[in-house]
């Protein structure tokens, strides 16, 4: 199950609340088909506010995000990963997952069975009768995670999910994540506050930065495409994440 | 059942204080040498519980028969003028302000003015048992409708869910606690409107409930009967609010929290 996904072109993409500095100025930026980008940068800097414009919960002020070169903003399918896992207290695991297929009028088998499938891909086949309450904070991002993926999404758009997690819980989240991926072939754009997140996860690394508020640049991740735990030991890892760090840093002293 | 204490106390420390109360209740009349007619001691007024017990029983029914139509009605009508207001803008920003303020006029007003349109008796009783729920219920459940985490309410413009989905499979679970919250006032308003009433609608009540035998027993000065009308209005209320805190555990068990404070104040 490849998705279809566009390509994203951002034109000179800049956004303003009201009248309120720019959080984002002139944003420029192509991203392929199936890339997956990390946004990071420090706190208030607009991360969320990208995620929110990718997504069209909110407009730019100025300036355009194209989709497959599209200009009357007609938008892939996306999904977007809230901070806080945001399911539904009252809808079980399985509910929670089918709730997009049920949304679009999916029969009530159909949206099952496909829940029930995402449900063990997520690894979590034997809590799908279980109410969100009863899960972990782990969990509950998986619960998100399939959740999104039940209508087989071409952009996936994540903020911070797994930043309240503990880190073993979080590095296995982030391979599920890669496979998933490297399956699905979706685009994805993660927001993070790791280097070393954005470094595993990352073709490429968009850094933010807060004033002025523009991009500040773009690091390429050059590490193979599979990417598992081991990898996360190796010298040419712990090599890539210094070097972005430091070019993290350098940008952001300035 | 809390973690912090144990059936033996939440059984004997009521017990304990009911006993000192009932002491103290004796005590007050004793120093003061009170007649009954002023002030009966506890065992006269279970005795004229006793006494009255055919005339009692039959006024609780006909009391509980008005404030059971009087609550359904409002919470019945009072959901579903709340899914109105959620539903339509117009609605909620012309005429939410008014169900706001009607919260505020005083039952007796309502029982004055009912009882004048309405035949005494049943009607009457249950319309004041409704009026005084309705708004109530409309006023939680409505604050309930639109307390949706803004979040919640984005992922479904982003699964591009008609407004009727948002309504139905997002807003109205989501507003049911608050829905529970409103229904419990309704529930313990719903005894005392209709007592009310039967108060103002008693001349020409037939068979009318508690609060007609109050005004009875008030004319022949029969205050432990008084008190013994009085208490089972307040068992009334009890059991209405009991009902609904059972319903409430019913439907909210699985997901909802803070269930456990309706039972255990701890
Ligand atoms: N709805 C809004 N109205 C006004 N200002 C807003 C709104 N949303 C965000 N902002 C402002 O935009 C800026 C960027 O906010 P945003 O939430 O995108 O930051 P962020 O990079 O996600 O930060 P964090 O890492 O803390 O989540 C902040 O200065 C914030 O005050
Ligand atoms: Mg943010």
């Amino acid at each position: 199950m490849i998705a279809k996904a566009p390509e994203i072109e951002f034109r000179r993409v800049s956004k303003r609340f009201g009248a309120g500095p720019l959080v984002l100025d002139g944003l420029d930026l192509k991203v392929s088909p199936g890339e997956f980008i990390c946004v990071i940068g420090p706190s208030g800097c607009g991360k969320t506010t990208f995620l929110r414009m990718v997504a069209g919960l909110s407009r730019p002020s100025g300036g355009e995000i194209r989709f497959d070169a599209q200009a009357d903003g007609t938008r892939p399918e996306l999904a977007f990963i809230f901070q806080d896992a945001t399911l539904l207290p009252w809808l079980t695991v399985l509910g929670n997952i089918e709730l997009p297929l049920r949304l679009r009028g999916e029969p009530r088998a159909e949206r099952r069975a496909t829940a029930a499938r995402l449900t063990a891909e997520v690894g979590l086949g034997a809590v799908g009768d279980y109410h969100p309450r009863q899960l972990s904070g782990g969990m509950k991002m998986r619960v998100s995670l399939a959740r999104a993926l039940s209508l087989s999404p071409d952009v996936l758009l994540l903020d911070e999910p797994f930043g309240a997690l503990d880190a073993i819980t979080r590095n296995r989240l982030n391979e599920d994540l890669l496979a998933l991926h490297r399956r699905e072939g979706w685009t994805a754009f993660f927001v993070t506050h790791s280097v070393t997140e954005a470094v595993f996860l990352a073709d490429r690394i968009l850094v933010l930065a807060a004033e002025p508020a523009r991009v500040e640049t773009i690091i390429p991740v050059d590490l193979p495409r599979a990417r598992t735990l081991a990898l996360r030991e190796s010298d040419e890892f712990h090599d890539a994440v210094a070097e972005a760090t430091r070019r993290m840093h350098s940008v952001l002293a300035r | 059942m809390s973690p912090t204490g144990t059936w033996r106390e939440y059984i004997g420390w009521p017990l304990l204080f009911g006993a000192g109360l009932l002491g103290l209740w004796y005590a007050v009349k004793g120093i003061f040498a009170l007649p009954a007619y002023t002030l009966p001691a506890p065992h006269e007024v279970l005795g004229a519980l006793f006494d009255q017990r055919t005339a009692l029983a039959r006024a609780a029914l006909a009391t509980a028969k008005g404030s059971l139509a009087g609550f359904s009605a409002a919470v019945g009508l009072g959901f579903a003028l709340s899914l109105l207001i959620a539903a339509f803008r117009v609605l909620r920003i012309g005429l939410y302000p008014y169900v706001l303020f009607m919260q505020m006029v005083p039952i007796i007003a309502t029982a004055a003015i009912i009882v004048t349109w309405l035949d005494a008796g049943l009607p009457s009783v249950a319309a004041i048992a409704f009026l005084i729920g309705f708004f109530p219920v409309v006023a939680s459940t409505v604050a309930g409708l639109h307390s949706v985490p803004s979040e919640q309410v984005e992922l479904f413009r982003l699964y591009k869910a008609r407004p009727w989905q948002e309504l139905f499979l997002l807003r109205v679970p989501s507003s049911l606690p608050y829905f529970f919250t409103g229904a419990k006032i309704a529930a313990t308003l719903a005894v005392i409107g209709s007592v009310t009433g039967e108060i103002f609608a008693g001349s020409t009540a037939r068979g009318g409930g508690l609060g007609f035998m109050i005004l009875i027993y008030k004319s022949s000065v029969n205050t432990p009967g008084i008190f013994a009308a009085t208490l089972l209005c307040c068992l009334l209320g009890f059991l209405f609010v009991g009902a609904v805190l059972l319903l409430k555990r019913f439907f909210l068990r699985k997901w909802h929290d803070s269930l456990d404070t309706d039972f255990n104040p701890l």
